[in-house]
């Protein structure tokens, strides 16, 4: 970025040798500089000038009167921070010039080279003006992601509220549907009992969207990070689905399971609900048989999860993760379409990816990828209410 | 046969009917007193004001959610009593948080039950809450 001549700068001068700001005047006019200058002596009027002049930067003699440099650059420091400011002095020696290098002043000009000045005023604008940029986007930065982990921590907490408050008057309408039906099912018509039939439906598939809300919500919010064998995780998953297992005669194969340090009962989570899936999406009286394979590479490991199931079109790879999002209607599989999108949260949350590649009537294959979890910062409990 | 007295700590005028809809067909004669918040259930516990003549209850369903005093306060309390203690305190709740069931506990629940989703399954909890609670465990006589 260049610095725009055209733009006056204003200068403050402290400097008493009448001389010198002659000469001083001289070299940057010769120096072409579009400025304003304001001189002073005094440390008074230095002070002064500093806040209501509010120089773009200073120039300032070592030696004056009864002031001296270094002070002007304390109290430079102290009133605007960010404003440059060079020495322009006969005196100083180089190790005085360094020493005042060190501890923040911009850079000198020696009397005697008087020539270099407009040159360094130049650059130390430029260096000053980019400085201040990139704090003020780093300011603005900073306060992006603080305004981003508020509104997903509040995102999260309503989520949560929402779902669990949510569940009190919906129990109440299934509860007393459900006792309308047994209470007065022989005083109704068909008519009247296939109404509440179809109600008490709704509540219970809505408490079960709400639950699973709860649930996802929930994925953000517990976490322990501990060694966990994967084989185990699988092991205890089958465990779960062990109805919808024996009721179709799945088959599920899988060895040289790694172990990492992830967050135990996600994973079982995680397991559960590809596993599940692999069933749930069988060929109509097939008998599902399924793969699981995991592979070390680089850092990460890659699982996959195949079956020989109805398969998905790849035309929805990015919907099959979306959340209460499904491909089939109620009749044919039930369900409220949030496991997938659970799978992708935890995955992500370990730091991994999920994908899947498909031929439908053929079988699906996902992919996903997980890595033990290292950093101590991710490592924490927390409880919702 | 002595009714057995239950206190019904509840706010939601649902659940109320609900549980006496449900200990209704109950072959014990169950008599069911009704805390609408914390504060009535503990001056019904101490015999405080318009509950002088209150029964001690032989069995407690607390709800944790309660406006003003909590139900976690009022089992709190209960437990911190000499007396009180003794009586069973059934947390009857829609919370799911292992916060909740953890805290409960270590304030010395008797043992901590979801609400279930409609009617007949809240039958059956309140039928092996009586199976359990009248029948097979033993009580102090008061």
């Amino acid at each position: 970025m260049d610095l725009k001549m055209n733009e006056q700068v204003r200068i403050l001068i402290l400097e008493h040798e009448p001389d010198d700001i002659g000469l001083l005047h001289y070299e940057l006019k010769k120096g072409a500089l579009h400025y304003s200058a304001t001189i002073v002596q005094e440390r008074e009027n230095y002070v002064q000038a500093l806040k209501s002049y509010d120089p773009d930067i200073v120039l300032s003699d070592y030696v004056l009167p009864n002031f001296d440099g270094a002070t002007a650059f304390y109290i430079k420091k102290e009133i605007s921070p960010d404003v440059p400011f060079i020495i322009v002095s006969g005196t100083i020696g180089e190790e005085n010039a360094v020493e005042l290098i060190k501890s923040g002043v911009t850079d000198y000009v020696l009397k005697d080279k008087l020539f270099t000045v407009v040159p360094k005023i130049t650059r130390a604008l430029k260096e000053s003006r980019e400085y201040k940029e990139k704090k003020e986007q780093e300011k603005k930065l900073e306060s992006y992601a603080r305004e981003l982990e508020r509104s997903n921590k509040e995102l999260e907490e309503f989520a949560y509220i929402t779902s669990h408050d949510l569940q009190e008057p919906l129990r109440m309408v299934g509860s007393f549907l459900q006792l309308l039906q047994q209470r007065y099912k022989d005083k109704l018509d068909k008519e009247a009992n296939e109404y509440i039939h179809y109600a008490v439906d709704g509540a219970s598939r809505m408490k079960r969207l709400i639950s699973d809300l709860l649930n996802y919500s929930r994925t953000n919010k517990e976490w322990l990070i501990e060694q966990v064998d994967i084989s185990e995780t699988i092991q205890e998953a089958l465990k779960n689905l062990r109805a919808s297992i024996n009721e179709c005669g799945a088959i599920i194969e899988f060895e040289n399971m790694p172990t990492l340090r992830v967050d135990r009962s996600q994973m079982l989570q995680l397991f559960q609900n590809l596993i599940g899936n692999a069933i749930k999406f069988r060929k109509e009286g097939g008998q599902p048989f399924i793969k699981i394979t995991a592979a070390k590479q680089d850092t990460e490991w890659l699982f996959s999860v195949e079956d020989n199931g109805i398969g998905i079109d790849q035309q929805y790879s990015e919907k099959v993760f979306v959340i209460f999002r499904k491909l089939h209607n109620q009749t044919k599989f039930e369900g409220t379409g949030i496991g997938l999108s659970i799978a992708k949260k935890i995955v992500e949350r370990h730091g991994g990816r999920i994908w899947f590649e498909s031929e439908p009537g053929k079988g699906t294959k996902f992919y996903f990828t997980l890595q033990s979890v290292n950093n101590e910062t991710d490592q924490y409990t927390s409880r919702g209410r | 046969m002595k009714p057995i007295n239950i206190l019904l700590v509840e706010d939601n005028p649902g659940d109320i009917l609900l549980a006496r809809v449900a200990f209704e067909k109950s072959k014990y004669s169950v008599n069911i007193d009704v805390a609408m918040d914390g504060e009535e259930a503990l001056d019904f516990l101490y015999k405080r004001g318009m509950f002088a003549e209150a029964s001690t209850p032989d069995l407690i369903l607390l709800d944790l959610n309660l406006p003003a005093i909590s139900g976690s306060e009022v089992l709190a309390d209960i437990k911190n009593d000499e007396e009180l203690r003794v009586i069973p305190v059934i947390i009857l709740t829609t919370s799911q948080a292992e916060w909740d069931i953890i805290r409960c506990y270590r304030l010395h629940a008797n043992c901590f039950v979801n609400k279930p989703f409609g009617f007949e399954s809240f039958d059956k909890v309140v039928q092996s809450i009586e199976d359990f609670w009248f029948n097979i465990v033993r009580l102090p006589v008061n």
